[in-house]
């Protein structure tokens, strides 16, 4: 459990740049045994979030944005021991940004979620054209594709991707989600067979679990 | 390769520029035996080379003098003047090549927006090390004087045509060298300073090679246009691939300009350079269904009338853009009828808790407060100042402060006109008030 002060401070060292600070708080809470999932969804999701919100609201500056991305996808490693110390349950997945996004954080989370669930995740990171996207699927041969989008008006980008996919692999399932679809779009992924919305890693791991 | 151990006393009384010479050697012999330079200098290199080579820098250039020129750290500071921006040469090489419509290489791009992301991280956690890149692109003027001229001889260009950034400081490079030399020695005259500032060069010099490596020979890119044609610094984003569209997109962009003279004292050449790349942009939402259009642009309104650009210049902007794109291609102009209901959108929502009468009215009156020469100086500043009261009240918080801070700021403007903004924003908010009560 993160209590709520200690979100408080990370946040604010976070918008600060204060790298160490963001590092020893992290530190502080995986040598006190912090689930991971928690760790992910309360404290970077929930902050990068804000972030965002910030930015949007002129709160902070788009420089405080980078910043803050940056720092986060450093924390992202400090978590890797546990989680691949996680048993295999002989399942894979790719993860990807579609072509143009270029947020990558997200999808960085989603696939380090599926490894803490003893999947294997494959992260294809950020601008995958949809044809290398089609030859790493050939060769890993996955249970499933997760696709990430954050900026809404790639959502045109993303549906060519999952086109792309589904005319290759028609029985592949796919799970989307990102901070794109706060703004709506869901419909488009209602479009397509076996294919899933997730708004929230909690979400994820409920379908994961079923798959 | 890492900088050597500044703890030495032998690196302790050597001056960075020196170590920064000494340092970098190998990774500017490795730079210049990259087949981009030895192509130009058989004179083989193809223009789209050279044009994207121009591009990439206008993309690093664009990020990394505004990260100087606006830096808080005193040596940053002192070693930064105007006299050093390459951006504006970089642009008029490119506008020379306009005609010639050249297709964006998107791995160079994706090569320097790499290198800009380091920049920008640099600005704000260590900003003297600014200097490693900083170092490394004036140096390059060295090398681009012994290179004018293959690129002249190579595309045939006359005076400086198309070769102003290959010209920067014409027959004064060295001098100007050396005077850089001398003053980035005095400023970072601190040993421990130099080692951060020569990774950071490295650095550099490590995103040029990927960046030449990619420039040629170019490979293919699906996507003709890349947003940073339009604006060096946008980033990434989507824009048209019809050439129509972007023409059409950059008139509405000037001509929300015209309309609002307000943004160009504001925010200059740098903010057009956004609103041009912003007016692509929302070209491409054309591609959603309306309500998702108007999702994108209850979203962009938040965004901009927090940072001091009201949605009236959005509602506007969006009915330009719907004419412009209507007569350059009208086989799409239903697809572009969305860029109207959208501004219907956001002017419903702007008159919901005013009248368009006494929307109207109010302005006028801030134009005869402020008299006929500052009203006409200053066109439909008025109507933002009420306007940004209407988003104010629909729920956009600092809509207000981030027009009112900037307009009644003692040091640009008289009394007279700061006493008018204040009484405009008082009477529109009393209006406003008074409507929602009723």
């Amino acid at each position: 459990m993160i209590e709520e002060s200690v979100y408080e401070k990370y946040l604010s060292a976070l918008l600060a740049g204060r790298r160490s600070e963001c590092h020893d708080i992290v530190q502080k809470l995986l040598a006190n045994g912090i689930d991971l999932k928690e760790l992910y969804g309360k404290l970077f999701q929930r902050s990068m979030y804000q972030v965002g919100e910030l930015w949007e609201n002129n709160r902070i500056t788009v420089a405080n944005e980078h910043l803050a991305t940056s720092i986060t996808e450093s924390l992202l490693n400090l978590a890797y021991p546990s989680i691949f110390a996680t048993e295999r349950i002989g399942k894979k997945a790719v993860i990807s940004c579609s072509a143009n996004e270029f947020h990558q954080v997200g999808g960085k989370m989603v696939a380090d979620i599926l490894e803490l669930n003893g999947w294997d995740g494959h992260f294809l990171g950020a601008n995958t054209p949809p044809e290398d996207m089609v030859q790493y699927i050939q060769e890993v041969k996955p249970d499933l594709v997760g696709l990430s989008l954050s900026i809404f008006s790639n959502i045109g980008h993303l549906e060519r991707c999952i086109d792309v996919v589904k005319t290759d692999f028609p029985n592949m399932d796919l799970l989307i989600g990102g901070q794109a679809f706060r703004w709506g779009g869901t419909d488009t992924i209602k479009r397509h067979s076996r294919a899933e919305y997730v708004p929230s890693l909690d979400e994820l791991e409920r379908s994961i679990k079923g798959a | 390769m890492t900088p050597k151990d500044v703890s030495t006393s032998e690196n302790q009384s050597i001056q960075i520029m020196t170590r920064l010479k000494e340092e970098t050697k190998a990774y500017h012999s490795k730079l210049e035996a990259l087949p981009y330079f030895k192509a130009l200098i058989e004179h083989i290199l193809p223009l789209e080379c050279y044009v994207n080579q121009l591009r990439a820098l206008a993309v690093i250039h664009g990020v990394l003098e505004n990260e100087m020129a606006t830096s808080q750290d005193e040596r940053v500071v002192d070693i930064w003047e105007n006299g050093l921006r390459k951006l504006p040469l970089l642009e008029d090489d490119l506008a020379f090549f306009k005609p010639r419509v050249v297709s964006d290489a998107s791995e160079s791009i994706q090569a320097a927006l790499a290198m800009t992301e380091k920049i920008r991280l640099k600005g704000i956690e260590k900003p003297t090390t600014l200097l490693g890149y900083l170092y490394v692109l004036e140096g390059s003027t060295l090398g681009n004087h012994m290179h004018r001229p293959d690129i002249t001889a190579t595309f045939h260009l006359n005076a400086l045509d198309g070769c102003g950034y290959y010209s920067s400081y014409r027959d004064q490079v060295q001098t100007h060298w050396n005077r850089f030399s001398k003053k980035v020695n005095g400023i970072m005259d601190d040993p421990s300073l130099h080692n951060p500032v020569i990774e950071a060069a490295h650095e550099a010099f490590s995103g040029l090679e990927v960046l030449y490596t990619f420039l040629y020979p170019l490979r293919k890119t699906n996507v003709p246009f890349h947003v940073t044609r339009i604006n060096p610094e946008a980033g990434n984003h989507p824009i048209p691939e019809d050439e129509r569209e972007i023409e059409a997109a950059l008139r509405a962009s000037d001509r929300g300009w015209a309309e609002f003279p307000y943004y160009e004292k504001r925010y200059g050449e740098r903010g057009k350079r956004f609103s041009d790349s912003d007016a692509c942009w929302l070209v491409t939402l054309t591609a959603l269904d309306q309500e998702s259009l108007k999702k994108q642009m209850d979203w962009l309104l938040r965004v901009l009338a927090t940072r001091g650009m009201p949605s009236l210049m959005l509602e506007k902007t969006l009915c330009f853009l719907y004419n412009e794109l209507a007569a350059a291609v009208p086989e799409k102009t239903a697809m572009y009828e969305k860029l109207r209901g959208a501004a219907d959108a956001l002017k419903e929502t702007r008159l919901r808790d005013i009248q368009e009468k006494d929307f109207q009215k109010l302005a006028g009156e801030f134009g005869q407060a402020v008299g006929p020469e500052m009203a006409a100086s200053w066109k439909n500043t008025g109507e933002l100042l009420v306007a940004a009261v209407a988003d104010e009240r629909n729920g956009t918080e600092g809509a207000v402060a981030s027009v009112q801070g900037w307009l009644t700021d003692v040091d640009r403007f008289s009394g007279q006109w700061i006493l008018a903004v204040n009484e405009i924003l008082q009477k529109a908010e009393k209006v406003t008030y008074k409507r929602i009560k009723t």
